[in-house]
């Protein structure tokens, strides 16, 4: 496979392949940019354009695209606390504290090159996984994909802070409102109000717009204060690069983790942030997660960007897609005359490979150019919030309607923002709100195929019980660990 | 306004929410309804606990006379302005709606020059147009059609 791999480079190193593949990184990072507006807004302007297309050609365009948006989403996240997409809301918990101290070039740095690293770390996953790819995938069914969204949940009472009864509360209203709409394992609606908006759910995009942007922008109205709090920027890009290689275990670690839930088709690429947050929270020493601990940001980071690589693995392999963005994916290969499969790995192993290449390339490529554009885009944490505010407010809406394209989506957005803003003003943690909404339908939908296919048997199952063990430790561990170190500070020892 | 009683009133508010989320859970067909009905029973008990304590512990505030107070007036008449935009969108269309809300804005609130408020509200818009036209991005439909 190596000599394959070396062959698949040279492919991928043709000037017009190169070319397309820088079309799609420029894409990806104006996409990652706008809030709202995700991969699959990319994938699908992009998707007319690859019909009869070299497949080389037209996967490194999709590929380019797909592989930045992650490193594009990082500056609206960290500069405005605001979601660029689904996969950079974790960012966002640290990212945002970090800028209104004023060191968003700092928090960006870090950000950038963590993303460059996971994407990388992504794109060696799919390398490595492509022989052993098969019984991997076939190995999980429903009750560990149920206990993976267990997983995922757990992350709530970790992000709860010092009142974890507001953070379960906040947990169980996300999954109260993701429960909204027709219920998985039954042709019903459920508190739809006869609304037709309604019988499809709320879109992600649209919560979590709603539910960090909208408060931000009331703040800072209100507090007439730019995001740098100071109104001054602090230190730069290389200190926050330095960051992440002090914190090299840490980049490393979250982008594995990044690439093996990627690689989970159906568990969803909105919970790889926070489940890699929430590693680092319980894992990091000393750390001060939530006030503006620059490892908060390393850690997401890394692993948004290695999920795409994860990603790719049950969608080329199995034509199994793992989120929107891969099933139009998907679409593109077809339109290419291209089927996946397990041709993939065998007539067509050439064209996989030179998707490793691209993904590791338009990673470095799409990091060095938003490297290049921080200093004038950090600027914007300056600008005092009367100033920046109403033309936020336009993008805000805009990027909402992009969801469903309804009058729903600003109805929703206004009114998940109010409940936001009351959350933020009474200091009640919102991410927990998200999380239980992002994971809502997945838990009912696991939860119900393991009761229909296996009774109560599946509790039994080895994995199920290591994830159960694994989310006790998480939820536990820390607290045993300051008892057992104050015991023996207590003791002298 | 006091933020403890506000935020009394706020889980007063999710916690009749959730007792209602249940109990129209139960006019779901049985496959329907088991994760919300186990969602908003769960909120329910721990709102209904949550609360309890919170009224606990404001009677014990207001003996010491301890208060904190959240900002309600300026917060409420900047949600006017996006509630208005909204409207205005809804009316006329978001080009135009943009325009007259840019406009508005930065003279009443940013003390923008009128001037200075027109060139950026230009550039704004251009970018709107710019935008969606690269980027086949939708906007809201108004009622007279724009």
């Amino acid at each position: 496979m190596f000599e394959s791999a070396i062959e698949a480079l040279s492919m991928v190193l043709d000037p017009s392949r190169i070319l397309f593949m820088c079309l799609g990184i420029g894409l990806g990072i104006v996409v990652g940019l706008l809030p709202g507006l995700s991969g699959t807004v990319g994938m699908s302007l992009l998707l007319p354009f690859v019909f009869g297309m070299d497949p080389f050609v037209g996967m490194a365009l999709l590929i380019g695209m797909v592989a930045v948006v992650h490193t594009g989403d990082t500056f609206p996240s960290i500069l405005l606390g605001i979601p660029g997409s689904s996969g950079s809301q974790a960012t966002i918990m640290d990212g945002y504290p970090l800028s209104r101290k004023g060191e968003a070039s700092r928090a960006m740095g870090a950000a950038l090159f963590c993303s460059m690293i996971g994407g990388i770390v992504g794109g060696i996953a799919l390398y490595l996984t492509i022989p052993i790819a098969k019984p991997l995938i076939t190995s999980f069914t429903s009750p560990e994909l149920f206990m993976l969204t267990m997983l995922g949940l757990s992350m709530a009472g970790l992000l709860a802070g010092e009142s974890p009864s507001k953070g379960v509360l906040a947990g169980l209203m996300g999954l109260l409102i993701g429960s909204i709409g027709s219920a998985p394992a039954i042709t019903e609606y459920r508190y739809t109000f006869d609304f037709l908006y309604l019988s499809n759910g709320l879109s992600l995009p649209v919560v979590a717009l709603a539910i960090f942007a909208f408060p931000v922008i009331i703040t800072m109205l209100t507090s007439k204060e730019s995001v740098a709090e100071s109104g001054q920027l602090n230190s730069g890009v290389r200190t926050g690069i330095g960051d992440a290689l002090k914190n090299k275990f840490l980049v490393v670690r979250s982008a594995v983790l990044g690439s093996v839930i990627g690689f989970i088709p159906g568990l969803g690429g909105s919970v790889v942030d926070w489940l890699a947050y929430g590693a680092g929270k319980k894992t990091v020493k000393h750390n001060t997660f939530g006030q503006g601990d620059v490892r908060g940001v390393i850690a997401p980071e890394s692993a948004n960007n290695a999920k795409e690589g994860g990603a790719l693995i049950p969608t080329l392999l199995f034509g199994i897609p793992g989120s929107g963005t891969t099933a139009i994916l998907l679409g593109g290969l077809i339109l290419m005359g291209l089927e996946a499969g397990p041709r993939m790995l065998t007539t067509d192993l050439s064209l996989t490979l030179s998707i490793v290449w691209t993904l590791v390339l338009a990673n470095i490529v799409g990091a060095i150019l938003c490297m290049t554009l921080i200093k004038p885009i950090a600027r914007l944490s300056v600008i005092p919030g009367e100033k920046l505010v109403p033309f936020l407010v336009i993008l805000l809406l805009i990027g909402a309607y992009q969801s469903n394209y309804s009058w729903g989506d600003i109805v929703a957005f206004l009114v998940i923002g109010l409940l936001g803003y009351v959350m933020t003003i009474l200091e009640w943690p919102r991410p927990p709100l998200l999380i239980g909404f992002v994971l809502a339908i997945s838990a009912e939908r696991y939860y119900w195929i393991s009761i229909e296919r296996y009774g109560w048997e599946w509790l039994g199952n080895p994995i199920v019980i290591a994830i159960a063990i694994l989310i006790a430790v998480l939820l536990t561990g820390g607290t045993i660990m300051k008892r057992i170190s104050n015991g023996l500070q207590k003791e002298g020892v | 306004m006091n933020k403890e009683k506000l935020n009394v009133i706020f889980t007063f508010s999710i916690f009749i929410v959730f007792v209602w989320a249940a109990i129209t859970a139960l006019t779901f067909s049985r496959l329907a309804q088991f994760f919300p009905l186990y969602v908003s029973v769960a909120g329910s008990i721990l709102s209904g606990f949550y609360l309890f304590s919170e009224i606990i512990k404001r009677f014990k505030q207001k003996e010491k006379g301890e208060k904190v107070r959240v900002p309600i007036i300026r917060p409420c008449i900047y949600i006017a302005w996006v509630i208005g935009y909204i409207l205005l969108i809804y009316l006329i269309g978001l080009l135009l709606a943009s325009t007259i809300f840019l406009i508005a804005f930065l003279v009443v609130e940013s003390k923008f020059a009128i001037f200075k408020a027109l060139y950026s509200t230009g550039i704004a818009v251009g970018v709107i147009i710019v935008l969606s036209t690269l980027l086949n991005i939708s906007w809201p439909q108004s009622l007279i059609g724009i």
